[in-house]
Parts: C-alpha cells; structure tokens; sequence
C-alpha cells in the first residue's frame, strides 16, 4: 500500500549539529509517494476501529459528530495577582458558558522538552569563538599546553561542540516536561445543509475561543498529529519530526504501531511500540471527590497541579456544558427528588439522615444561583476528568499513580480513583472516542472547571539563548536567556538589573553570563572591582581571548574623565539630513555628559569639607567652562588653568592646591595626563576590569570619615564603569555587546552616573548592549527612574532588611504585603553547617521582557570548570 | 474566590421505603429493585430455558438476589451498578486468559483524509462581492 506522505524533508543539519543530531531526519521519510509501514495480516491480531472516520485539519469526523480541536494559548501563572488570575477564570469560565449544549474534550499532553531544537536555533544565534585547539600551536610561553593536552587526550577539549553536547548532556539528564493544552468542541452532524451551518457555527467559535481566557487557535497539523500519536501512544517515545500536513501514512504509522497488553482486573495496560520495542506502563486516574476550593488565594489550579511533578500526567476531561435552562432543570429534578425523600420518612415515621435536610438547603441554594444568578454563575460542566500516568515497569507506574493520588489529596482535598476497565479508560483520551463509562462524573459551575486552568505556564525565558538554570518552582523547565533578545526581537532597552545581598549569587550569576555570551562571540566586558571574576580569563577555552585590566596598576591618565566618554563617528550613523542631525545631537551629548563627568570627579576628588565650600566649587567649574570638551583634554588643564587664576583667587588657588594633591598619589595620577590608547582598544572577546587591593568604603557612613584610600576609590570606582561602559561604543553598532557593572551604586549618587545609566539603557538598542547592573540595594536603580527601561530584573537572597525586600519586588512589579517577601528570604538558603559552595545553583526570583516574574535556580555546573572559576569566597589558609 | 462542585447533592442517598403505611425493613435505593427486577428477568428466562419449565425459578430468584447483593455491594455514588456490571464482564469474562492478553489493536486505517474545508462565512463573503 502506498500513500502519500505530506510531511516536509527537515533540512540536514550541518557542522557540529550533525554531530549532536544523528538520523534526525531518518524517522518519517518525505517526499511525495512513501511505502507505509504494513503489518502482516497474521500479525494483525483483533482490531478495534477508532471512532474517528475522517480527519480535515483541526476537524474530527466521527460517524455522528465533528469535534474542532483547539489549542490554548499557554497561561503565565507564578507570582502573579489574585486579581489578574481571577481575571483569566472569569475570562475562561464564560467560553465555557459559551459552549453550553456542546460536549468538550479538555486535553492536555506532557510532552519533552524539544532539546534539538532549541539547539539548532541556539547553534544558528551563535557566533561562537574559534576553537582553542588552533591556537595549541601559538601559543608562546607553552603554558597552556599541559592543560590542553590533558584535557584533550581525556576527550573534554573545551570546543565549541563539546559547549553544545554538555548543554544538550543537562537537558537530556533531567527530562524537562513542556505541557500543550487542546480543548475539542463537539458538533452533531445531520447532512450536507447540516455541515455547512455546522462549518458556520465552527468559524463563530474560532473567534469566540480566541479571545482572552482560552486564548485558542485551531490546532495546526503538527498539534493533530501530536494529539493522536500521545492519545494512542500514552508515554511512548514521540518519534522525532517536525510537524507539517497531516497524511495518512503519519496516523497508519502512529497508532498501528503501538500494543496493548493487560492482565484482568489490572491497574496498568502495557503499550508497546513494535517498532522500536519500547514498553511502558500507563495507568488512568479519575477524579473523584472534591472539597470546596479557594483558587488562586490559597489553592492552585487544580488541573495545573498534575503538571507540576517531575513525571509526566497526561490529562482528559470528557464533557458537557449545560446552560442556565438545563442547568435549572437538571437541579429541579433532584431537589425535587430530595424532598419527596424527605417526605417519604416523615409519612412512614422514620428519622430521616440529617444530611438530607443540608443537602435540600444546599440544592435550594443552587437553583436560586441559577435561577436568579447570570448564565456565567448558572452554567455547569458535567463530565469526567481522567489522569495518566505512565512509566517503564508496572510497580513505578503504580508507585507514580500513588504519589499523584498523595498529592492530591494533601494539597487539594481531591480524592483521585483508579477505576477498573483501564483499557477502555485510556481510549477516553483519544480524540472522537466516546467516555468509557458513566462512573465518577463531576458536576460543577463552569468557574470551578476554569479555575481548572490547565494551559497554566511557569515557563520563563526567551526559550533561544545559553542555558542559565531551570525553574524552580512548581514543575521544572530550563531557562534560556539570550540577553540580546529584547533588542533584537522585542524592540525594547538591553538594560537588565540584578540585586541581591553579599553572597546572594551576584558574582555568579554575572560571571555565568559573561562566560556563555563570550563563549558565543558576544563582546562582553565585566567590571567587578572585588576582581574574582578575573579567574574567568584563565579558562583555557576563554584564556586566547580575554583581558584582564587591573586599574589598580593602570597607567596615568587610564580614568581620565574626558577619554572616558567615546566621541561617536559619523560613518556609524546613516547618511542624509536624518543621520546628520542623529550626529550632531549625540556629538552634543558626548560634549556635555564630558564636562558633567569631569565635573562630578572634580568634585569627588576634594576633600569632603571642601567639597561643599560654594567658592572652591565655583572655581573649578569656571575653569572646567574654558577647557575644550574633547577626548583629548586633560584634568590637568583644569589645575593650570586654577594655578593661574590662583595669583588673584584664593578659593581657586585652594582648589588647585587639593586637586594636584591626588596627582601625587598613584591611584590618583589615573585620572590625569593623557589616556594611554590602549585604555579602549583591547578587542578581546572577555574584558574583565578589576580593582584588587582597593578598597570601597562604607556607604552608610560619612564621607569625613573615609581614610584617603577609601575616598580615593569612590572616584575610581565611578570612572571605572565608564571604562567598561566605554568598550561598547566602540566598532560596530550591531555587533553583540555585553557589560556587566558591579557596585553600581555608586553611579547613583553623582548626577553624571544617573544620566550615564540613563543613556546606557536609551542607547543599549540603538548599540545592541546588555547591560547588566548589580547592586546590593534596589532603591540604588529604583531612584534612578529607569523602572520603564529595564527589561529584565534579577533578584537574589534579601533576607536581612524586609524594607529592602519590598523595594525588591516593587523592582520586579510583584504585589507586596503577599507573602512574596518571604520567598526572597528563603533564596539559596543554607543550613548552619552547611558551605554556600556546596549549593548546587543559585537562586532568583527573575522577571522577563514579557514582565513574567518566576523563581529560577541559576545552574551552569554543566560547563566544566565554570563553577570553580566562580567561586569568589576566600579559601581558607591550608 | 470561593469554589465548589455540586456533586454533593447528588451523592444524597434516595431509597425507597415501602408503599404506604408499610415501612420495609430495609433501605435499598430505587435503582436496586430495578437491578433485580432485570436480574430475575434475565436468570429466570435463562432457568425456563433450560429447564423447559419454572422448575429452577426459585434457584434463579436467588441467584438474581445473590447477584443483586454482589453489585450493590462494589456501588458507591462514583461507581454506579451499571459501571460494576459492565467491568465485570469486560474486564473478566472477556479477557480471561490468565496471562497477559494483548487487547485488541486500534485501528486507524479507515480514517480519511481531506483538506480544511473552506468556512461558509468565506464563501458567503466572496458571493456578497
């Protein structure tokens, strides 16, 4: 037999990826006329006919309905407001009052996380580094031979390749679960006039499902074909392709090969695929007994709950929407019922049960709800909700169906069966089949069903980038951040912000990202004045490309103020009047953010009782007015020209006097003479920007009383982001740019450093940079006014001043007073005797450019060497 | 936001009690004296059968209550008789063997497959034209 196979040929996978990707398009072969796989007619065995006839995109023909199958729009959930979440089951509920008189099939599929193509997009967004293997024989001094021979003779050569296999490697070891929702609604068929008005209602539908709440599309082929092959083959392997046009062949292929094996009264059914002699286990659940639920308050969506364990639930919900007339009916007839029970012990003199006079009072209260209430209070949903869990042996799937029946019932109060006749319970999840039997059928108003929220996500992340952790909250899935994303697909500012106390995982997490985005050839430059990060340009794969820049043994002239602020090129504008203007007016602002920051360190280099005496001020700016705001000018004009004025001006005299003072210092000759012109030009893949040996003072206390070090380091501090800051408005505009800032709280206390961050978020598109400031303190960025700008926030361990914490979450626009406090406090927590060393990620709360908030555990143990090149805490003495 | 299901005013257990001025001395719900009436239709037609006569109708009366007192012993307000009759017979008697049994396979080979059909609110636009 032969049919016609409509699935698209995937495109060969080239390079490393052919490597990492083997016979990934060997599965389903493609082209116009394939063999199907036909199974011997003694090999056959009995057959059972699904239900299903015809299959027309998302439509489902049985012999007497069609069901059009949608899927829904994944729902973000975590750290969210009660009000927003009672927003989307509200919004939910009246689709589903919508629907009444339809029957609906509510189907959720557990599905792995698609590794290879995340990494094919990720490899295709890469531009990684050359390989250190070429530069074996360049290097020198021949200190890094011994490292790299051994590293290579064992296999681990830090390639671009092995980057990739480690990171598929992690994926692979904790089989990530992604969930896709798909609701079905039933239409009966009568004749041809009867389809096309069956075909209208459906387009009405369309419309109405994808309005907010469901947010549903009409499933595409790649959903169908999904749908039948996870329905038929319960928690078998899913073969790999791409999605494309349903055919025959595909369906044939899919559901003939899997089997069916049982033994009676069993609770488990074997499936087998007979291709590759794959076995699993599955075993359906049903939900019985519901106790009243406050969602989202205090309980969670109570679908949503099966989606959050580490295997896979499959979920199906069979029913029937009953509007406000039926509804009233149905509830009519068993108060009525209940009375006339009650009725009947009263004729014959017989106590009657006490529950009876409750269970009267509440159906009374039911019908005067749908009596008196509107069609979204009085509309029901009755039908059956099935659970199934699968595994590779019988007593796992049976231990699984426990811990999912323990979860429920602690968390949720919801009593799960596992009713008998399992066989025909698991044809209830394929579509068109009818449900297997009319035990354990749910009753209840359609805003319990929406609060059943099973489209519920706690995916967050750009789904393109490095792999930086998984979620850790609530069901796990990995985090892929690409920290261009928001300028180069959303439109929005690269500025990201990260906050978090000493030792609340700052330092790693800014070292991580340098390492992964230098690792794909994106420019980074790192400012950590406590100056561990350094360790990453010892790496072997980063050493050939990395710089570390010491200030503290820097050249004269290396923060000179004037050279610290890039002078923009026209050629890097477009040509016409608009790039002209564009120009000009960034000419201007170099020009003055210039003088303003010559101004600021001016000022930061007097002494603090000098600092406030109006006269000195006014001197020094007088004089900074005459200096040429170029590159090229220096401090020191600044004090020649006050040693003039000082013959007739003794405050300009005074001012000259103390400026020349830190000239004598060598940390203070940083800021005078010429900058030395490799004070930018270092084109290195990894620049890390020190300040070891220096040391920063405590904020909290006055400036009179810092020692001349710690005063002198504010100052180098503040110029040295602008250093970094510098790296990125240089070469190309589009190239990818990186720059981390640590203590970036000192910027927000001097005018130059606000405007300067300002800028660095207004121009981080036009320049492609991300930004990453780190602060102890979010009031230091909050202050700033900057909250629009920033497109993503990272937030570590507050745990110390719940002030701060609220300033945290207000940082990551979470509601406060609701408890959210204390999950910052409980962020990478250690036990007493315990070495934050040991912890195997580090955690954040996390908000995305999409404004979703979720906890993420920052986790890049999968690169060799990176944790340990981490490691800032002191060792101690051996 | 408070939630809650109706299912509990369907789990009231409605029996019937007697006829008038007679109070039985048992409490069985409605659909039990439907059971058994069907039961001892079913057994007492299969007794006629074979004993070409109402010899064996007191021993299909009893089997009919004996059979009757096994299903509404498995009933509860989540699994109701007919659901106990049915996995009885199709997850025992059906497949009886006492090993593994491979039930039958599912079949989609009759399935068609057409494109997505045009929506009439598409044609009617384009007819409007």
């Amino acid at each position: 037999m032969t049919t016609r196979n409509l699935l698209p040929a995937l495109p060969k996978p080239t390079g490393v990826l052919a490597k990492l990707l083997p016979g990934q398009t060997t599965t389903i072969p493609s082209g116009p006329e394939v063999d199907t796989v036909r199974v011997p007619r003694t090999e056959r065995g009995q057959t059972n006919k699904m239900r299903m006839t015809e299959l027309r995109g998302n439509l489902v023909y049985t012999s007497k309905d069609v069901t059009a199958y949608y899927t829904l729009a994944p729902v973000f959930w975590p750290f969210r407001s009660d009000a927003v979440r009672e927003e989307v089951i509200t919004a939910s509920a009246t689709q589903y009052a919508a629907l009444a008189g339809r029957h609906v099939h509510v189907r959720r599929t557990a599905e792995p996380f698609p590794i290879d193509r995340w990494l094919r997009e990720f490899a295709g967004n890469s531009r990684p580094l050359p390989d250190i293997g070429t530069h074996l024989s360049n290097d020198p001094a021949g200190e890094r031979f011994l490292d790299l021979e051994q590293m290579d003779s064992a296999g681990v050569l830090p390639t671009w390749a092995q980057h990739l296999a480690n990171a598929r490697a992690r994926l692979s070891e904790d089989a990530f679960i992604v969930h896709r929702t798909q609701i079905g609604v039933s239409f009966p068929l009568a004749g041809r006039r009867g389809h096309d008005k069956t075909l209208e209602q459906i387009a009405e539908l369309t419309e109405q499902l994808s309005l907010p709440g469901l947010r549903a599309q009409p499933s595409t082929p790649g959903d169908m074909l999904w749908l039948l092959y996870r329905s038929v083959g319960i928690g078998l392997t899913p073969p790999a392709h791409l999605p494309g046009d349903l055919g025959p062949g595909d369906v044939v292929e899919l559901t003939d090969a899997v089997d069916m094996t049982r033994t009676p009264y069993s609770s488990t059914t074997q499936l087998t695929n007979r291709h590759t002699g794959e076995t699993v286990y599955a075993t359906v659940l049903s939900v019985g007994r519901m106790e009243d639920l406050e969602i989202p308050q205090v309980n969670q969506p109570w679908s949503h709950l099966s989606a959050q364990l580490d295997y896979p639930v499959e979920w199906s919900s069979r029913l029937r929407i009953l509007g406000p007339a039926m509804s009233r009916g149905e509830l009519h007839r068993r108060l009525n019922m209940i009375r006339s029970q009650r009725r009947d012990y009263a004729e014959h003199g017989i106590e009657e049960p006490r529950e009876l006079e409750r269970l009267q009072n509440l159906a009374a209260q039911f019908a005067d709800e749908i009596d008196t209430g509107l069609p979204l209070t009085a509309s029901r949903a009755h039908g059956w909700h099935r659970l199934a869990v699968t595994a590779p042996t019988a007593d796992e799937c049976l231990a699984r169906a426990r811990d999912l029946t323990r979860v429920y019932h602690d968390q949720l109060r919801i009593q799960l069966a596992v009713p008998r006749a399992q066989t025909y319970l698991l044809r209830e999840f394929i579509p068109g089949e009818r449900p297997a039997d009319t035990g354990h059928v749910r009753r209840m108003p359609v805003m319990t069903m929406a609060a059943a929220v099973p489209h519920v996500t706690g995916a967050i992340g750009d789904g393109r980038g490095d792999l930086i952790g998984y979620t850790n909250n609530a069901g796990d899935l990995p985090v892929m951040l690409d920290l261009h994303h928001p300028m180069e697909r959303r439109d929005a500012s690269g500025l990201n912000v990260l906050v978090a106390e000493p030792g609340g995982g700052k330092s790693t997490l800014m070292g991580a990202l340098a390492y992964l985005n230098a690792r794909r050839g994106v420019r980074c430059t790192l400012l950590d004045p406590s100056g561990p990060l350094a360790n990453l340009c010892r790496m072997p794969e980063l050493r050939p490309y990395s710089h570390v820049m010491d200030i503290a043994n820097a050249a004269p002239g290396t923060l000179n103020p004037y050279a610290l602020v890039p002078t923009p090129r026209r050629d890097q504008y477009p040509a016409g009047a608009d790039g002209d203007l564009r120009f000009h007016r960034d000419h201007e602002q170099a020009q003055g953010e210039r003088g303003e920051l010559a101004a600021d360190l001016c000022n930061m280099l007097l002494p603090p009782q000098f600092a406030d005496n109006d006269q000195i001020t006014q001197a020094i700016r007088q004089a900074l007015r005459q200096i040429p705001l170029a590159e090229t000018s220096q401090l020191d004009q600044v004090i020649d020209l006050l040693t003039a004025r000082g013959e007739q001006d003794v405050p300009a005299a005074t001012a000259a006097g103390l400026l020349a003072d830190n000239r004598r210092w060598g940390l203070g000759q940083l800021f005078f003479g010429p900058a030395p012109d490799t004070t930018s030009a270092s084109d290195a893949a990894l620049t890390v920007i020190t300040m070891a040996g220096l040391r920063l003072p405590d904020m909290t206390i006055g400036r009179e009383h810092w020692s001349f070090e710690e005063r002198l380091a504010v100052p180098i501090l503040f110029a040295a982001h602008r250093l970094a800051a510098r790296r990125c408005y240089s070469g190309d505009m589009n190239a990818r740019k990186f720059i981390g800032l640590d203590e970036a709280h000192v910027l927000e206390q001097w005018g130059s450093g606000r405007s300067f961050q300002i800028r660095l978020a207004r121009d981080s598109r036009k320049w492609n940079v991300a930004a990453l400031l780190a602060s102890q303190n979010p009031k230091d960025i909050l202050s700033l006014d900057v909250q629009n700008l920033i497109s993503r926030v990272f937030v570590g361990r507050i745990a110390e001043d719940p002030e701060i914490a609220i300033e945290a979450l207000r940082l990551l626009r979470v509601q406060t007073g609701a408890g959210f406090e204390q999950t910052l406090a409980g962020l990478s927590q250690v036990g007493d005797d315990e070495d934050i060393r040991e912890l195997a990620c580090r955690e954040f709360l996390m908000r995305d450019v999409n404004g979703r908030v979720q906890k993420i555990c920052v986790d890049v143990g999968w690169v060799p060497g990176l944790l340990a090149a981490l490691n800032t805490r002191p060792e101690a003495p051996r | 936001m408070k939630l809650r299901t109706d299912d509990a005013i369907w789990r009231a257990r409605l029996v019937w009690l007697g006829p008038p001025n007679y109070s039985l001395p048992w409490e069985w719900p409605y659909a039990r004296y439907g059971t058994l009436i069907a039961l001892v239709a079913i057994f007492g037609g299969a007794a006629i059968a074979i004993a070409r006569g109402p010899g064996l109708a007191s021993v299909a009366v009893g089997v009919a209550l004996f059979v009757n007192a096994w299903i509404w012993h498995n009933v509860d307000p989540d699994v109701p008789a007919l659901k106990v009759v049915k996995v009885a017979f199709i997850d025992r008697v059906r497949y009886h063997t006492p090993t593994q049994t491979r039930t039958p396979r599912l079949s989609a080979r009759h399935i068609r497959f057409s494109p997505i059909p045009a929506t009439p609110t598409s044609k009617r636009k384009a007819t409007t034209r």
